[in-house]
C-alpha cells in the first residue's frame, strides 16, 4: 500500500497547478486598486496615491483619494469579489457553467426592491432599508428560481424561469418609475439602475459592506458540497451532504451579496458569469478550488471596468454596469454556443 | 449472524404511486445480496430508501442503530451508494473524482491526508483506473466511467455497499471484474446489495437472490430457489430455459409471454 502511495506522489496533490493563481490574482487586484485611486479627472501618480492614502502629501490629493476615489475602489473590490463568488457558487450548486446571478434575474429583482424604496421616498438613499429591500428582492428571485428548478429541472427550465423573473422585475421597476411622484427622482433612479460606482462615499461602503461580508461568508461554506455535487444530487447526499441546507445557504448568500451591491451601485451584471469562467481552467474545473480565484477575478474585473469607464473619453462618464454587460453578454453568447448541446440535457 | 443493514417493512411513495410496499430485508457482513426484478419493480427505490435518500414508512437499521438517529456523515462512512448512470458534471481528473469518496472522512475541501491517499490509490488499483488517473473523467468511455464510479465508492471504505446496476455499461470482461471485486469486498466483511439485470450473472454471484415486483419481495433465497420458470413468467413475463452446468445456473430467455 505504501509502495502504491509512493509510486504516485504527484497524483493527489490538489492545487499544485494553481499554486500561483491566488497570489497572482491578489497582486493583480492590488495593482488595479492602486491604479483606480490614481485615475480620474485629476491623474495622480503612484507616489501621490500612496501619500494620499496614508494621510501625508498635499491636501487636495489627499481629499480626492480618501473622500472620492477610495470608497469607489473599495466598493468595486467588494462587489466584484462577492459577485464572482456568487457566480461560482450558483454554478457549483447547479453544476453548470452558465449559471449566474444575472441569469436568475437576481440583480433586477434586487433593483426593484431598492427602487420601490427610493421612488416612493419611504427612506432616503443612504438608509439600511435600501440594501434590506434589495436583498429581499434578490432573495425572492433566487428562491423562486431554485423552487422552480427543484432537484432535477433542466437548465432550459432554469433559464426560462430566470428570464421570466427578470422580465417581471423589470416591468415592476418600470411601473415604479412610471408612478414615481417626482420626475427628478425618476431620472435619478434610471441613471442609478445602469450600475455605477461614481460619487460614492464611505457611507455607501458602510451600508453595503455588512451585507456583502455576510453573504461572502455564507457562500464560502459549501466548497466540499459543490465538489460532491459533481456526482449528482443523490450521490452527494449519500456522501453526507445536507443538500437542503446547502441550497438555503447559497440562496441567502447570493441574495445578501447581490442585495448589498445593488443597493449602493445599481445593477452590475455578468461579473458572476465571467469571473469563474476566466479562472476555471487553472483549477482543473474543481468547483471547490474555483471559489476564491473566481471571487478575486471578480474583484479585479470590476475594478478594471471601473478604471476603463474613467479612461474612455466620453461626454458623460460611461456607467460601469454598461461596460460589464457589454463585455459579459457577448461572452455569454459564446458560452451558450459552446454548451448548446448540453442545454437540452438534465441539470441534475 | 447480525445484520449490518436491516430494513423492516420499508415503503415509499413517489407522488401518489406506491413504489415500495412493506419490504423486509436484512444483509449480514460477508454477504452479497443481488436484487433482480422487471423495470419499475422498485429496485432503485428500494436501494435509495436503504441509502437514506428517500423518506418513507418502515425503518432502516445500520449496524444495529436506527438510520434516522445517525448523522448523515456517519451514515455516509458506513454506506457507500453507487447510483445508476455514473454521471460526472464537471470535467475533473479521474483521481479527483475518486477522492470524492473520502468526503465523509473529512477530506472535503482541504488536501488529502495519508490515509485518504492510500484508500484512493487502493480503490483505483483494484478497479484498474490508475492507468488513466489524470484523464478528464468526461472523456472516458462508458465502461471506464463505471469503474471510476465504483472506485469512488470503494475509496470511502464503507462496510455496506449499495450498488444500483454497477455493470450496466460494462463489456463482458469488466462485468466479471466488477462483480468479482464486490464479492471480494463481501468476503472481506462488507455487506453488499447489488441490483443486476443479467439473470445468469445474478445467479452466479448472489449469495442470496431477492426478486421484487410491484414494490414487494416475490421470492428470496438461494439462486436455484428463486430462478424458476414460474417466477420468471409471473414477474418478468418471459419464457426461459434454465440450465445448471457445474453448479452454475444459466438463464437463456426464449421470448416474451
Amino acid at each position: 500500500m505504501d509502495a502504491l502511495t509512493a509510486s504516485r506522489p504527484d497524483l493527489l496533490k490538489r492545487g499544485a497547478a494553481s499554486r500561483f493563481l491566488v497570489p497572482g490574482l491578489v497582486a493583480l487586484m492590488v495593482v488595479l486598486f492602486l491604479w483606480s485611486l490614481g485615475v480620474g479627472p485629476v491623474l495622480l501618480p503612484l507616489r501621490a496615491v500612496i501619500d494620499g492614502l496614508f494621510g501625508t502629501g498635499d491636501e487636495a490629493a489627499r481629499l480626492i483619494i480618501r473622500e472620492i476615489r477610495l470608497p469607489r475602489a473599495i466598493l468595486a473590490v467588494a462587489i466584484g469579489f462577492s459577485l464572482g463568488l456568487a457566480g461560482a457558487s450558483l454554478q457549483g450548486l447547479l453544476r453548470n457553467p452558465l449559471a449566474s446571478p444575472s441569469l436568475f434575474g437576481a440583480p433586477s429583482a434586487a433593483a426593484f426592491g431598492a427602487v420601490l424604496v427610493i421612488a416612493f421616498g419611504f427612506f432616503d438613499a443612504l438608509s439600511y432599508f435600501l440594501p434590506l429591500a434589495a436583498m429581499l428582492g434578490a432573495l425572492l428571485s433566487v428562491g423562486l428560481l431554485l423552487l422552480i428548478a427543484g432537484p432535477r429541472a433542466s437548465l432550459l427550465v432554469i433559464i426560462l424561469a430566470g428570464l421570466a423573473i427578470s422580465s417581471l422585475a423589470g416591468a415592476a421597476t418600470s411601473l415604479a418609475l412610471n408612478l414615481a411622484p417626482n420626475p427628478f427622482a425618476a431620472l435619478e433612479i434610471a441613471f442609478w439602475l445602469l450600475g455605477s460606482l461614481e460619487d460614492r462615499s464611505m457611507q455607501h461602503v458602510w451600508i453595503a459592506l455588512p451585507f456583502i461580508t455576510a453573504g461572502t461568508i455564507l457562500l464560502f461554506v459549501d466548497g466540499a458540497a459543490f465538489r460532491a455535487l459533481t456526482l449528482g444530487e443523490d450521490a452527494a447526499a449519500s456522501l453526507g451532504i445536507r443538500l437542503g441546507r446547502v441550497r438555503l445557504r447559497v440562496v441567502l448568500g447570493v441574495a445578501l451579496a447581490v442585495g448589498g451591491g445593488v443597493a449602493v451601485a445599481g445593477t452590475i451584471g455578468f461579473v458572476g458569469l465571467v469571473a469563474p469562467h476566466l479562472v476555471r481552467p487553472f483549477v482543473r474545473h474543481d468547483p471547490a478550488r474555483l471559489m476564491l480565484p473566481a471571487a478575486l477575478a471578480g474583484a479585479a474585473l470590476l475594478t478594471a471596468a471601473d478604471i476603463l469607464v474613467r479612461i474612455i473619453p466620453a461626454q458623460n462618464e460611461i456607467k460601469v454596469g454598461v461596460v460589464t454587460a457589454l463585455i459579459g453578454a457577448p461572452l455569454f453568447i459564446v458560452l451558450v454556443f459552446r454548451h448548446r448541446r448540453g442545454l437540452t440535457g438534465e441539470v441534475s | 449472524m447480525t445484520a449490518l443493514l436491516r430494513a423492516d417493512r420499508v415503503g415509499a411513495t413517489l407522488g401518489k404511486r406506491r413504489i415500495l410496499d412493506a419490504v423486509d430485508l436484512a444483509v449480514a457482513a460477508g454477504e452479497l445480496v443481488v436484487v433482480i426484478g422487471p423495470n419499475g419493480a422498485g429496485k432503485t427505490t428500494l436501494v435509495r430508501r436503504l441509502a437514506g435518500l428517500l423518506d418513507g414508512t418502515g425503518s432502516v437499521h445500520v449496524g444495529g442503530e436506527h438510520a434516522e438517529a445517525i448523522s448523515p456523515r456517519i451514515r455516509a462512512r458506513k454506506i457507500g451508494y453507487l447510483p445508476q448512470g455514473h454521471v460526472f458534471h464537471w470535467p475533473l481528473a479521474v483521481a479527483d473524482v475518486v477522492a470524492l469518496g473520502r468526503i465523509p472522512h473529512g477530506a472535503g475541501a482541504a488536501d488529502l491526508g495519508m490515509a485518504d491517499q492510500a484508500a484512493v490509490l487502493k480503490a483505483m488499483d483494484a478497479t484498474g483506473t490508475l492507468a488513466f488517473a489524470e484523464r478528464n473523467v468526461t472523456t472516458l468511455s462508458g465502461g471506464e466511467r463505471a469503474r471510476v464510479a465504483l472506485a469512488r465508492v470503494l475509496a470511502g471504505e464503507p462496510q455496506i455497499i449499495l450498488a444500483d446496476e454497477p455493470v450496466a455499461a460494462l463489456d463482458v470482461r469488466y462485468q466479471f471484474v466488477v462483480l468479482d471485486l464486490l464479492r471480494e469486498r463481501a468476503r472481506a466483511g462488507a455487506a453488499i446489495i447489488a441490483v443486476l439485470h443479467d439473470l445468469s450473472l445474478a445467479a452466479r454471484y448472489a449469495d442470496r437472490l431477492v426478486l421484487i415486483d410491484g414494490g414487494r419481495i416475490v421470492a428470496e433465497g438461494r439462486p436455484e430457489a428463486v430462478i424458476t420458470h414460474e417466477n420468471l413468467a409471473s414477474t418478468f413475463g418471459i419464457r426461459a430455459t434454465i440450465e445448471t452446468v457445474d453448479g452454475q445456473i444459466t438463464v437463456t430467455p426464449q421470448g416474451a409471454i
